[in-house]
């Protein structure tokens, strides 16, 4: 029986500076005994760096062939910062993955509304991909994704395709302009009401700050959407992942382990949509 | 199964042998004055056998530690964590009826529940439990029967004791229960009518003037939020986080892992954690999501009384009164249970 | 192996007690112990994690010698060697009074006893000091005029069951929490609760009069409460008439201190001020609960006077349930004081300049010792800046963090010719030191704490030491080198301690197995003290002293228009060289920050959690706003209990003329938004 607790090692194969304070971390596991790791979009791990203990991430990337997987990390603390310090070819643990994934088959041959604030974007981009990869499995695909400040963008050349791509719209926003931006302006909420999708059957996941994603949500529902199809991610500092250690706890709920994806109706019967 | 019964000399023999196959036998300890501890006393025979009231700390110490090493970090470059383990063989001998019942929930959590907390695990496989019932209330404060936790144990023991003014009798309560009247047959002997008539005496004393709670009332009153908010504003003044509670309590499960290095090697730790703290549910930018003290109080008595009850059937609070005897506060759960079920 | 080590807890001055649970030589955690009576199963917090910084691995394992500006690792040997050497050659040259030595109120009274008599007798200079300078030695001065005695008259066991319990420049909550428990308590059993602090604390919620007074303002306060008991005929005659002298020049000053005309000063309605008075005269059992906020002060010992005249004007001292309780901030502070680690007197308040008092000792150790009274460590910072203090030997103590005005302490120790700091973490005053000696935590030794209520209680060695030796240990061999053999074992310093004090000649290992002895314990049976000047005072009759309001040093003006004020929160311990080693600690106050009230915020345009730069005439410092209305408008207090945020760059080192304590308690401090 594997001990929960036991990081697995993982390679930093690539890193690549997103924003001035946002890193993206391609890994691998390092030992071949640990085979390949095996996750779903919304998802998340656990990255455990000694001498600054453990902090969950969403994996940033849609399983590949290669096991390769993708974390972006911002420096917000003292993990953080460590991580943002390693190198390429070094080792960090790993544990994962957790979580419950979002409602892949629930989503097939629906329209589909992503709406991603700042790094929000990570989370959302794994099942961004999975769609993209079986794009005749859904419907219609509108991403939005609003930042303060161009250079806060994340995935710059991924976003590119994504606006490029002839079967899905992309609409790109940001706060606070600079004098090279020629996008769309002001916060996320200000595009959706030029959203035309069908309110009733459209499936609608948001990923970002608290702020945004309450406000968000407000604006959807308004808009028509149904609570069982709005998704979003809890947020709630996890740290073993499994249960046990009582962080995320909220309501006789673990949000590891039942979350921490849920529908807004979901979260409003365990009364933790607030 | 029947009882069986056993002198107090014979359970001292008893004891003596039953030494020999452990690596640490803990027991009840007088330490100084009148402190009752539960302590290892394989080499110096210091137990109690029979001991008015309960240890100060509960059998969680030794399965979940104030501080435990978890992981030895033999390079922290190349992040190699190298399991700590604890196999010593441990019999606990004296352990109440609450502090059974309260190793039967955390099994259930740790062992039971989904992922299987092997740290855990490893300690109880290891260990082995003789409940010693109560023959009176410990103290004035514990509420042990209205929270259906004394003053016998039903479940979670290898073998329990209950006092009788000439002895013990024995239930068995498990295969490794039965598995030590076998090997130690000549110590055990039949019972007779008089110590049932005792033992039924005894319940009825420990009874009196003690009425069981409704705890799926209770549960349903503070699900509905219809617990006055008087209550949990008085709570919220007491309390000044000193963290007593969450340490003493037999069925806190809550801890937080960190590291400890000294250059590239180190240690990594869990060390217990929970609700009163306001930095327990701190998010990595520093934003709390439930800012208010009162609530932290709330989710400890919610998750005790109530979300336990929906989960396991039985509330969480064994009523050892811990937690009463070192708040400093005064804040005394039993109190908030007979106000909230009043009002 | 499992093992249970009774001992006392090393953080406030309330002196718990625990048991260490130490598992295979480590030390697990914590467990209560209901026997004691100081705490009887109930710990707060910090002492719920006391084991965490022992066996932490920044713990200082070997000496370290000062080389071109590095540390560099060296065995006991030579850096004793080296310090012994220094340390005559300084004496030689520049002679004893140039050479200064700060004690550790952390450390036993044992090694405190052998620290003052290797300064005494050893390095034979009269300037021993530690922290009480900086904290209660107000109480000392100001009780000892008063009453005779400078130290706590009653127990904690009596607050619970108090009528009226008076807490002012106090935070008992967060400062002393068993005893806040206690108050609590009392509270709970019906107690009228009086709260007299520029801050909203835990207690004023639930007190039945809050008095937010303007730091400072404390003997307009009381003289104001004491003049309205006079007019109103509520004073104790009977006990003034009996047990006390002066009271004719204490009317003569307090007739001018109309609750009225103090309102502006104090910034208190008249009427609250005379509810108080009545609630606390016509209780049957008061008693009046200070510590920092009142001797903090350069008035702390008229702060403390002024005290003892309402105590004695109500009758409300000598005697069970009543009294004033200092409450002291470190484990052993009380300790230090009655070992003598103070300028003016050996163990038991025995003065230096008694001709009889230095032939016994002199007798005793085989030396002759300096008859003159020593520096205090206000003095010895003073000394150092003018280059006339040579070498400073600091035990257990953070000058560079705790002391007022920061930058001038700085200038202090970078002026020294040699530093020798003993620690058990790299503080920041021991960066500065040619010298660092690794000492043992109260873990790892033998002996005892005395704590506020004048309690003797043992200490007991759980693990050997870390580094090797007990501080004890080090000033042996220190001494050993020096010329002078020094007995090193605990238990038998406790016996000389005991046989030169009169003070505590009862006191013995043996006899404070069970539950400690509260001093006096003037002989070998004598069960102890719980309430001292009880039939008469120390001094006979209690004295009423006159006392005059004077403002602070600083106050506020243009330039700088708030009062800043400083002291302790429940998480962290002084300067955090122990508490920001706990991980539950240190997450719950990662950060220095100001409190400001929600008017000054708007007033400035400051939001919740903004850094901010808050400034006064001795240097600035950018914290974090807390944005409260626990303070009064004009008013900012902070904490400083975070060394990479230092407070104490901004307090205002003017000092007390009679005990020299500095004026933590107020400055003049301005506000600015950073850019």
């Amino acid at each position: 029986m594997t001990n929960e607790y036991l990081p697995k090692k993982a390679k930093i194969e690539r890193i690549i500076e997103e924003t001035p304070d946002t890193k993206t971390f391609v890994l691998r596991l390092k030992d071949e005994s640990d085979g390949v790791l095996k996750y779903k979009p919304g998802q998340f791990l656990i990255l455990s760096l000694a001498g600054y203990a453990e902090a969950p991430f969403t994996f940033a990337s849609c399983q590949s062939k290669d096991g390769k997987f993708e974390v972006s990390v911002r420096k917000v603390g003292s993990l953080t910062n460590a991580l943002h310090q390693l190198k390429e070819k070094e080792i960090v643990g790993i544990r994962g993955p957790y979580g419950n994934s979002l409602p892949l088959d629930k989503m097939k041959r629906r329209d589909l509304l992503f709406v991603a604030g700042g790094c929000g974007v990570a989370p959302l981009r794994p099942l961004i991909q999975y769609v993209f990869k079986n794009r005749k499995d859904y419907g219609r695909v509108e991403i939005i994704y609003g930042c303060r400040r161009p250079k806060d963008i994340f995935y710059k050349d991924e976003i590119k395709s994504w606006q490029n791509n002839p079967n899905s719209d992309m609409h790109l926003t940001v706060d606070e302009p600079d004098e090279s931006w020629s996008g769309a302006c002001g916060v996320v909420c200000v595009l959706l009401p030029k959203i035309k999708m069908n309110p009733k059957t459209t499936m609608v996941f948001l990923c970002g700050p608290s702020v945004m994603i309450k406000f968000a949500i407000k604006d959807v529902l308004r808009l028509g959407f149904r609570e069982q199809n709005i998704y979003a991610s809890l947020e709630r500092y996890m740290k073993c992942g499994i249960g046990k250690c009582g962080h995320c706890y909220i309501k006789g709920k673990y949000v590891c382990l039942d979350g921490p994806n849920f529908s807004y109706a979901e979260m409003k019967k365990l009364g933790i949509e607030s | 199964m029947k009882r069986l019964f056993i002198t107090a000399e014979n359970l001292c023999i008893l004891i003596i042998k039953l030494k020999r196959d452990c690596d640490e036998f803990i027991a009840p300890k007088k330490e100084h004055l009148d402190d009752i501890i539960f302590g290892d006393t394989k080499d110096d025979g210091g137990e109690l056998l029979d001991y008015e009231g309960n240890s100060i700390i509960s059998t969680r110490a030794f399965f979940l530690p104030q501080t435990e090493p978890f992981f030895e970090i033999s390079s922290a470059k190349n992040s190699d964590f190298v399991p700590i383990e604890d196999k010593k063989k441990r019999l606990f001998y004296g352990i109440r009826p609450c502090d059974v019942k309260a190793l039967v929930l955390m099994k259930k959590f740790f062992i039971e529940d989904g992922f299987v907390d092997i740290p855990y695990k490893q300690k109880v496989e290891n260990s082995t439990f003789i409940a010693l019932a109560c023959a009176k209330r410990c103290l004035e404060k514990s509420f042990c029967h209205k929270m259906d936790a004394g003053p016998l144990a039903k479940e979670g023991f290898d073998l329990q004791l209950i006092p009788v003014s000439r002895g013990y009798l024995v239930e068995v309560g498990s295969k490794k229960g039965s598995q030590i009247i076998k090997k130690n047959k000549k110590l055990f002997s039949n019972t007779k009518t008089q110590d049932e008539k005792e033992i039924k005496q005894m319940i009825k004393n420990f009874a009196e003037k003690v009425k069981k709670i409704d705890y799926k009332r209770l549960a349903r009153i503070m699900k509905e939020d219809k617990v006055g908010h008087k209550i949990w504003d008085d709570l919220g003044l007491r309390c000044v986080i000193c963290s007593g509670c969450i340490t003493l309590c037999p069925t806190c499960s809550c801890f937080s892992v960190t590291d400890r290095l000294n250059g590239d090697r180190g240690v990594r730790f869990r060390y217990c954690d929970g609700c009163p703290y306001v930095g327990f549910t701190k998010m990595a930018g520093g934003s709390i999501p439930q800012p208010l003290h009162k609530d932290h109080i709330r989710r400890f008595f919610e998750h005790k009384l109530n979300v336990d009850v929906e989960r396991y059937g039985m509330p969480s609070c064994v009523g050892c009164a811990r937690c009463i005897q070192t708040c400093l506060g005064n804040i005394n759960i039993q109190k908030f249970i007979d106000e909230v079920l009043a009002s | 192996m499992i093992k249970r080590v009774l001992t006392t807890c090393p953080y406030c001055g309330v002196g718990c007690g625990f048991y260490l649970d130490v598992r295979d030589g480590r030390i697990v955690g914590v467990i209560p112990s209901r026997s004691n009576s100081v705490s009887k199963g109930y710990l707060c917090v910090k002492g719920w994690h006391a084991h965490e910084p022992v066996q932490h691995p920044d713990r200082l394992k070997k000496p370290l010698i000062k080389e071109n500006g590095k540390f560099k690792e060296t065995t006991w040997d030579i850096a004793l060697d080296y310090v012994a050497k220094r340390l005559k050659e300084i004496k030689d040259k520049f002679g004893p009074d140039s050479l200064a030595v700060c004690t550790s109120a952390r450390c036993t009274n044992e090694e405190n006893f052998l620290m003052m008599k290797f300064a005494r007798a050893v390095l034979g200079t009269p300037n021993v000091d530690h922290c009480a300078r900086t904290c209660h030695a107000a109480t000392v001065s100001g009780l000892n005029q008063s009453f005779g005695s400078g130290a706590s008259t009653n127990s904690y066991d009596e607050l619970p069951s108090m009528d009226c319990i008076m807490i002012i420049g106090s935070n008992p909550t967060e400062a002393h929490p068993i005893v806040g428990w206690r108050v609590r308590t009392a509270i709970d059993n019906g107690a009228k609760i009086i709260v007299c602090d520029p801050r909203r604390i835990l207690p004023a919620e639930s007190a039945s009069i809050y008095i937010q007074h303007y730091p400072g303002t404390d003997i307009a306060l009381l003289n104001a409460m004491i003049n309205f008991i006079i007019e109103e005929n509520l004073q104790d005659k009977e006990f003034i008439e009996k047990r006390t002298e002066g009271l004719q020049q204490l009317r003569e000053t307090v007739k001018d201190y109309t609750p009225e005309s103090v309102k502006d000063i104090t910034g208190v309605k008249p009427q609250l001020i005379k509810e108080a008075a009545k609630v606390y005269a016509t209780s049957k059992r008061s008693c009046i609960m200070y510590s920092l906020g009142m001797t903090e002060h350069t008035v702390g010992t008229d702060n403390v006077i002024a005290m003892a005249n309402l105590a004695m004007i109500c009758g409300q001292v000598g005697k069970e349930f009543s009294g004033l309780y200092p409450m002291r901030g470190q484990n052993n502070v009380q300790g230090a004081c009655d070992m003598g680690a103070l300028p003016n007197v050996y163990s038991g308040y025995q003065p230096v300049t008694d001709e009889a008092v230095r032939k016994k000792f002199e007798t005793a150790w085989g030396v002759s010792l300096p008859s003159n009274v020593g520096l205090t460590l206000t003095d010895m910072m003073l000394r150092a800046v003018e280059g006339r203090l040579k070498c400073f030997y600091i035990i257990g103590e953070d000058q560079l963090r705790t002391d007022p005005d920061t930058h001038m302490i700085e200038r202090a120790l970078d002026n020294l010719e040699f530093i020798v700091v003993q620690e058990i973490f790299l503080s920041e005053t021991a960066k500065k030191a040619d010298v660092v000696l690794p000492g043992a935590s109260f873990a790892e030794k033998e002996g005892t704490f005395t704590c506020a209520e004048r309690r003797f209680q043992r200490v007991r060695r759980a693990i050997e030491p870390i580094s090797g030796k007990t501080d004890g240990d080090i000033i042996a061999e220190l001494s050993k080198r020096l010329g002078y053999a020094m007995e090193s074992r605990p238990k038998k310093i406790c016996d000389e301690m005991a046989s030169l004090t009169p003070l505590f000649t009862g006191v013995s290992f043996e006899r404070l197995e069970e539950n400690g002895l509260q001093w006096p314990v003037p002989d070998k049976n004598h069960p102890g003290t719980p309430i001292v000047h009880k039939g008469e005072f120390r001094r006979g009759k209690g004295k009423f002293i006159a006392v005059k309001h004077r403002p602070p040093a600083e106050v506020p003006d243009s330039r700088y228009p708030f009062i800043l004020s400083t002291g302790r929160i429940l998480f962290h311990y002084n300067t955090g060289t122990m508490t920001s080693r706990v991980a539950n600690l240190i997450r719950e106050y990662p950060r220095n920050f100001v409190q400001i009230n929600p008017s000054d915020a708007k007033k400035l345009g400051i939001k919740k959690q903004e850094e901010i730069k808050v400034k006064t005439r001795r240097g600035e410092l950018v914290v974090l706003a807390e944005i409260t209305d626990k303070v009064k408008a004009g008013v900012l207090w902070m904490p400083f209990h975070f060394s990479n945020e230092p407070t104490n760059v901004l307090t205002n080192s003017a000092y007390d003329p009679v005990c020299k304590t500095g004026e933590y308690k107020v400055c003049a401090a301005s506000i600015e938004k950073l850019k």
